[in-house]
């Protein structure tokens, strides 16, 4: 997150994109969440990490056995 | 039969005030009791948990019900076909299933202020909060209407409202049971596990419901390691220390106040720092938001009027969340689980408060923490969403304190070492300083 990262657009712009319309009347709470959020990220993203550290989501190839 | 009966009658004298329950299953209850009385009369074995009367939180499938997930919008649901498979090893076991539990929409909060079914009540005092999101079965136990419950945990579900009503939870390692037919929320996330008033039911039920599945995508292929067995093995060849830094920085006296009562009580002095909590729990936080809004978003696309306001504004937001947020968190957690993991090659147990207060009161929205004040609601989960981010195994311990409100503790071991936290929780019952008194009515 950047200091002119500008919420209240990034909101209606991305919800735009996604087709996820966003009632005038929850829109404030939203970006207040999205802000309480983009907080914790910067937390996040501030900490360096090697390229040799994969995503913690990984994926197991399903076996015909356990379709059947 | 007349255990069924009188867990019918505690439910009936007593949900009017706490508000656990959003469906009974009586006729279910009295078929299944019929059935472990006619297996006790035909001398067949009933199963390690005849007769028990127990209810799931109502994210679990029961046959017959719609899977509600706290929401409105799952009631318009069919009902569902088949048991969740814990639900199933339950009734494989002997026990009874007495109902469905209240909990916070779709399980996103700590508080079970549920907008569509009402909040639910702490059975040590009705005006507090039971805690969530799973507060219908934490509160079940602590009022005394069944034994035995099922929850979830994804940041600290189970852990926060044993820690508010004074009961014991499990929250076992990421992978361990299976959560098929349980709603999912956040699936990095999502684990399941028991409620109970001691440890060797928590144990007993433990025990009853591990086992591989490999229709859930995460559950781990492990044998079946039995814990009740293990519970008289004592905790002497155990290393035990109490986590510092974060886990002490932002808790009030009476959260300090109980870790230090179990940490005198098993004769510890040592203190150890997990890495980089305050990060985890960032990057759990980004997570759920994330995994809770991308699964909502065909409902947040139609409806987003039927969800409850306290869920919905934050999954609108989740929805929004950059993919870069969501990896970043994602491939923290990877290096995190290293981090922690390595940690128990010298420490066995970690003490840590499951929550830095006890019980708000119900509609407190702000609470004090280190002089500060903060929103109650996600500040309940701060010491318990990193340790479920690292996926370990915790029992969290109601400490025993007369006249005052429940508090609990996290005892926490390395993955896959349940047996380890269950055999703590035992000391710390046999010795008097855990306890779950059933709440005074």
């Amino acid at each position: 997150m950047t200091k002119d990262f500008n919420i209240e657009a990034y909101v209606d712009h991305t919800a735009a994109a996604i087709g996820l319309p966003i009632d005038s009347g929850h829109q404030p709470n939203v970006v207040g969440y999205m802000r309480m959020i983009a907080g914790m990220a910067a937390l996040v993203n501030e900490f360096p990490l090697p390229p040799s550290v994969e995503s913690a989501s990984t994926f197991t190839p399903c076996s015909i056995s356990t379709l059947e | 039969m007349e255990v069924a009966r009188a867990a019918l009658s505690r439910i009936a004298a007593s949900d009017r005030t706490l508000n656990c329950f959003t469906a009974i299953t009586a006729e279910r209850a009295l078929a299944e009791a019929a059935a472990v009385h006619a297996a006790l009369v035909a001398g067949r074995d009933p199963g390690p948990l005849a007769g028990v009367p127990y209810a799931v939180k109502n994210l679990f499938d029961v046959a017959g019900l719609s899977t509600l997930a706290g929401s409105r919008i799952n009631a318009e649901s069919p009902p569902a076909t088949a048991d969740a498979l814990l639900v199933s090893r339950l009734t494989a076991a002997g026990a009874i299933l007495l109902g469905a539990l209240n909990m916070d929409e779709y399980a996103y909060g700590f508080t079970t202020e549920n907008a569509h079914y009402g909040p639910t009540r702490n059975p040590h005092d009705p005006q507090r909060s039971a805690g969530g999101s799973s507060g219908g079965s934490a509160a079940a136990v602590a009022g005394g209407l069944v034994p035995l419950t099922l929850g979830s945990d994804t940041n600290g579900s189970i852990r926060v409202p044993a820690s508010l009503c004074g009961v014991f939870g499990l929250k076992p390692t990421f992978g361990r049971l299976s959560r098929r037919g349980a709603f999912p929320f956040v699936a990095s996330l999502d684990h399941v596990g028991p409620f109970a008033r001691s440890t060797a039911d928590l144990a007993a039920s433990y025990d009853a419901l591990q086992g591989f599945d490999a229709l859930d995508p995460v559950c781990a292929e492990r044998t079946f390691e039995p814990c009740v067995s293990q519970l008289r093995l004592g905790i002497v060849d155990l290393r035990i220390a109490i986590a510092g830094d974060y886990f002490e920085s932002r808790a009030e006296p009476e959260a300090l106040g109980a870790v230090a009562l179990a940490a005198q009580a098993l004769g510890v002095t040592r203190r150890v720092s997990i890495p980089e909590a305050a990060r985890a729990r960032a990057a759990a936080f980004v997570i759920t938001a994330c995994e809770g809004g991308s699964l909502h978003l065909p409902n947040l696309r139609q409806r987003a009027a039927d969800f409850d306001p306290a869920t919905r504004d934050r999954l609108l937001a989740g929805a929004l969340v950059p993919a870069n947020w969501y990896l970043q968190a994602q491939r923290f957690r990877r290096w995190y689980a290293e981090q922690t993991t390595d940690l128990f090659r010298t420490t066995d147990i970690i003490l840590a408060p499951a929550t830095p207060i006890s019980a708000p009161c119900i509609g407190q929205t702000t609470m004090m923490l280190a002089g500060e004040q903060v929103l109650t609601r996600p500040h309940l989960g701060i010491f318990t969403q990193p340790i479920s981010f690292m996926g370990a195994p915790v029992v969290a311990v109601p400490i025993h304190r007369p006249g005052q409100m429940p508090i609990g503790i996290q005892v926490i071991a390395a993955p896959w070492r349940e047996d380890l936290c269950l055999r703590v929780a035992a000391a710390l019952e046999a010795v008097g300083v855990a306890s779950a008194p059933v709440a005074a009515p």
